[in-house]
């Protein structure tokens, strides 16, 4: 029994089947090979090194030539890390696709997560593998002296991590690809920014300061402690997530996935606002930048819940089960379950996070209101905060259109790119026209010309350098009513009032879970022919086949 | 449970991709230990049913049960009394058969000395005694097929799904094969088994469905479809004795529901339209007559010639 647990936590079966096949692999052997070439080239101009310098007459091995070597080697594994093992990670999961031995995996009794894990744990240990091939080497060059045993133990602990990480997110990355050509691409994709930013970081790191990632880890940490948590955390949740993800995507059938999922961007968003908060409460920006920064935070962190919106209206199999066995449960969680109108007050939800971030008080920062007139001050601040919730009900409104051409059949991915297309034709077409009619632009009453939030953005933007957007700035600016607020309200009341008139026509459930007119998956055998046997069956067929045949 | 003796039950079963639909509101069961043929052309929609069937897939509509739990709501269960064979066999290149079945058996969660036992038993039942030591990436097709279907049988399943099993096996591996479903189904399991040729199975089959373009186009037990086909017409092959030197075919357009199809030397073949008993008066017309016959065979219509009516060769 425990044996069986054991196997169901960890994915031990798959584990050494991976690790058995990998050592059998000739790519297994040239990744060892390559590593040990790269590691033992590095040592080896180490020594060299070392030689010029008894040409120049100091004869002894100083304590910093080891931390020079070691500084240098743990680069080059950060290197090595960062770009084999993306690679090697990448193409877990679509080897067995490409292989046809998938199928057979997902039959047996291995769940999702097992198999995920089992894959996972098999890379972490395949890497780990590589890495500790070379480490009595450099445990060694710590007896010289200079470099403490309890340091290099310590980052190589590190480097576990990173691998950790790049192995989570590559499963990741490769659960997603549904070939193998996809896998390839996919991998530099997942990996090309983080990477860069690992292999500068340590870069900086042991080659720049001559130290060591725990030392700068530790200053960030009593620089800022939670600044130093928070970043920490998002390390690992984003790893998690990554996990979470994979099992996501290869789950069966009826999996409820979808709520953890939900959960999961949930936490994510109300933890980018409650970093927000933090910093800004930590020291207070001037107000300009303050603003701008949440606003533009809020229009990219909102696009991607446009995907969510526009999703399947569809109430999918496995949350209509949770809600028929446990009703309770999931009138609580309602907020949290996919479909029909929640797929849009999910969003909203995620919205509301941000309203704190509007809120804030901000003193306006003295040195910038120095030589200001002080309600001149105070109303910029109002017309910034203001802006702000302009952009927030913007982001809603393209939701509301997204979530409105979904209920219309369109797919996620659809719906997302042709509502957030129409706001950026909307912003291209508005420009050329106050380009192009400049001396004309009364004729364009200003505030009918600003019902697009994105444009009055733009317009703010290049006020100081445009004139007639500067003109249309001081409209705006000097008008007590929004017209893009009050325009994208407008949206957001007849999109969502289109798209519940749209799914009751269609018959498509709104709120509920359960509906009447779901395309007809069957759960419950239907009384009816549940005793058709094959031949009374062939009987009833008789006639029509007859005919069929002649 | 469900009460009927079905194992597999197929109820209103859809699913398209995109605009094609590949398998259209079928509906079928399949009875406790039997094995049922499922027949259709390529492109008939066969696999796509097998992976609703295997919970590898999400139907638009309908619904599958399996021992009477729904491949929805229960895929674990059943995963757990179904092994499923699917149509391209993959192996892990690199493992031994031995080891191959020791990693199903775990994935399996059979451990310690019941693995040992059951993969024994496997093996003896399959044939594959000689080649544990073999890598499986060096087995030939019949082989690897053996080995799959090995693997499948591990948790001892219920029902089988096995999705052309026969392809690509020569006439002799053929036969092999047929006799080991012929055993599995003396060990009491249902066999469910794709192919494209009717004649392929008709000798093993207790019934069969044929499906074309995602439509089941007929599915019973093989008599019975065979009768249906042949619409109460019976024809028969009758052999003299001697090369008749009188007109037979005066003599016999006397019977009103007798019609001759071939008169060649000493074989001709009629169809007989009526009671079967009656065709007795033919022999004895001909007894009468003076003609000897040395032989008289029932023709059933061709198993090929059923499938060549029953399709229309459509492909979507
Ligand atoms: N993943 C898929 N995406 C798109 N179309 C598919 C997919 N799988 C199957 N089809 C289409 O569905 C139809 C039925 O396919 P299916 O594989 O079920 O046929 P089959 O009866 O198994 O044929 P064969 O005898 O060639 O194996 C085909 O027209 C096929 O092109
Ligand atoms: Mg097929």
């Amino acid at each position: 029994m425990k044996k069986e647990i054991l196997y169901r936590v960890l994915g031990v079966s798959m584990i050494q089947k991976d690790l058995f096949l990998a050592m059998k692999r000739t790519s297994w052997m040239i990744i060892q090979l390559l590593y040990l070439l790269v590691m033992g080239f590095v040592l080896a101009v180490a020594i060299v090194a070392w030689d010029s310098d008894i040409s120049n007459g100091s004869s002894l091995w100083s304590t910093a030539d080891t931390a020079t070597v070691v500084s240098t080697y743990l680069f080059c594994q950060v290197l090595v890390i960062c770009v084999i093992f993306p690679f090697l990670a990448g193409s877990s999961i679509s080897r067995e696709r490409s292989e046809k031995t998938w199928s057979l995996l997902k039959t047996t009794a291995m769940t999702p997560g097992e198999l995920i894990r089992g894959k996972y744990f098999a890379l972490v240990s395949q890497c780990l593998y590589v890495m500790l091939l070379t480490a009595p080497l450099l445990v060694m060059t710590t007896l010289l002296g200079g470099v403490s045993l309890g340091a290099v133990i310590w980052e190589y602990l590190l480097h576990i991590c990173l691998v950790a990480w790049i192995c989570a997110v590559g499963v990741l990355s490769s659960a997603l690809a549904r070939k193998g050509v996809g896998a390839i691409l996919g991998t530099p994709l997942f990996f090309f920014f983080p990477m860069m930013f690992v292999i500068a970081l340590a870069g900086e790191t042991y080659l720049g300061n001559q130290s060591m990632l725990l030392g700068q880890i530790e200053q960030f940490f009593t620089l800022d402690a939670l600044a130093g948590f928070i970043s920490v955390s998002a390390f690992v949740l984003s790893g998690v997530a990554a996990l979470v993800g994979a099992i996501h995507l290869i789950s069966p059938v009826n999996s409820l996935r979808s709520l953890p999922t939900r959960f999961g961007i949930f936490a994510l968003y109300f933890y980018a606002s409650a970093a927000f908060l933090y910093y800004v409460n930590s020291n207070i920006p001037s107000w300009f930048d303050y603003y701008w920064v949440v606003a533009m935070f809020v229009g990219g962190a909102g696009l991607p819940l446009l995907r969510i919106a526009g999703g399947e209206p569809q109430v999918p199999l496995s949350v209509r089960q949770f809600g028929r066995d446990h009703p309770f449960p999931a009138r609580m969680l309602a907020m949290f379950l996919p479909g029909g109108l929640r797929n849009l007050l999910f969003c909203f939800l995620i919205l509301c996070l941000f309203i704190p971030l509007g809120l804030v008080e901000i003193e306006p920062s003295t040195a910038r209101s120095a030589n200001l007139d002080v309600s001149r001050v105070e109303a910029d601040v109002a017309f910034s905060q203001g802006l702000y919730f302009s952009v927030l009900f913007w982001v809603a409104a393209v939701l509301s259109f997204a979530w409105f051409l979904g209920q219309c059949g369109c797919s996620s991915i659809l719906s997302a790119s042709v509502a957030f297309t129409v706001h950026l034709i909307a912003l291209l077409a508005m420009t050329v026209l106050s380009v192009r009619f400049d001396y004309f632009w009364p004729v364009f009453s200003p505030n009918f010309a600003m019902i697009s939030t994105p444009f009055n953005l733009f317009q703010i933007l290049g006020s100081s350098s445009a004139r007639s957007f500067q003109r249309g700035f001081e409209a705006y600016f000097e008008s007590s009513i929004r017209m893009d607020t009050l325009f994208n309200l407008l949206q957001i009341g007849v999109f969502t009032g289109l798209g519940c008139f749209v799914s009751l026509r269609n018959k498509k459930p709104l709120l509920s879970l359960e509906s009447e007119s779901d395309a007809g998956l069957l759960l419950d055998l239907p009384a009816e022919i549940a005793d058709v046997s094959p031949v009374t069956d062939l009987k009833n067929q008789k006639p029509d086949l007859q005919e069929e045949t002649k | 449970m469900s009460l009927s003796s079905a194992i597999l039950q197929v109820r209103n079963l859809s699913v398209s991709f995109g605009k094609l639909k590949a398998v259209d509101n079928i509906s079928f069961d399949v009875n406790r230990g039997v094995i049922h043929g499922f027949i259709g052309p390529n492109g008939a929609g066969k696999t796509t049913t097998i992976r609703v069937i295997s919970t590898l897939q999400v139907p638009d509509s309908g619904g599958v049960w399996v021992g009477g739990m729904n491949v929805l709501t229960h895929p674990n269960e059943i995963r757990s009394k179904l092994g499923y064979m699917p149509d391209h066999v993959g192996v892990y290149s690199g493992l031994s058969v031995l080891e191959y079945l020791d990693f199903f058996a775990l994935a399996r969660r059979i451990f310690g000395s019941k693995k040992q036992s059951v993969i024994s038993d496997v093996v003896e039942l399959t044939g594959l005694g000689d080649l544990l030591d073999r890598e499986v990436e060096s087995l030939s097709k019949g082989m690897r097929q053996r080995l799959c279907l090995a693997q499948t049988l591990l948790h001892e399943p219920d029902l089988l799904i096995l999705d052309e099993p026969a392809s690509g096996l020569d006439p002799r591996a053929r036969i092999e094969f047929r006799e080991l479903i012929l055993e599995l189904r003396r060990l009491g399991k249902t066999v469910f088994l794709s192919s494209h040729i009717l004649s392929e199975l008709s000798p093993i089959c207790d019934s069969v469905s044929i499906i074309e373009t995602g439509n089941i186009v007929a599915h019973g037990p093989l008599e019975e479809i065979q009768d249906r086909m042949s619409k109460g017409v019976t024809s028969f092959e009758v052999t003299l004795l001697k090369d008749p030197n009188e007109d037979v075919e005066a003599l016999l357009s006397q019977l009103p529901s007798l019609s001759l199809k071939m008169i060649q030397g000493r074989k001709f073949r009629f169809e007989w339209n009526g009671e079967v008993e009656g065709v007795a008066k033919v022999w004895e017309l001909l007894s009468v007559n003076g003609f000897v016959i040395s032989s008289i065979s029932k023709k059933e219509d061709d198993l090929e010639n059923i499938f060549m009516s029953l399709t229309t060769g459509e492909v979507q």
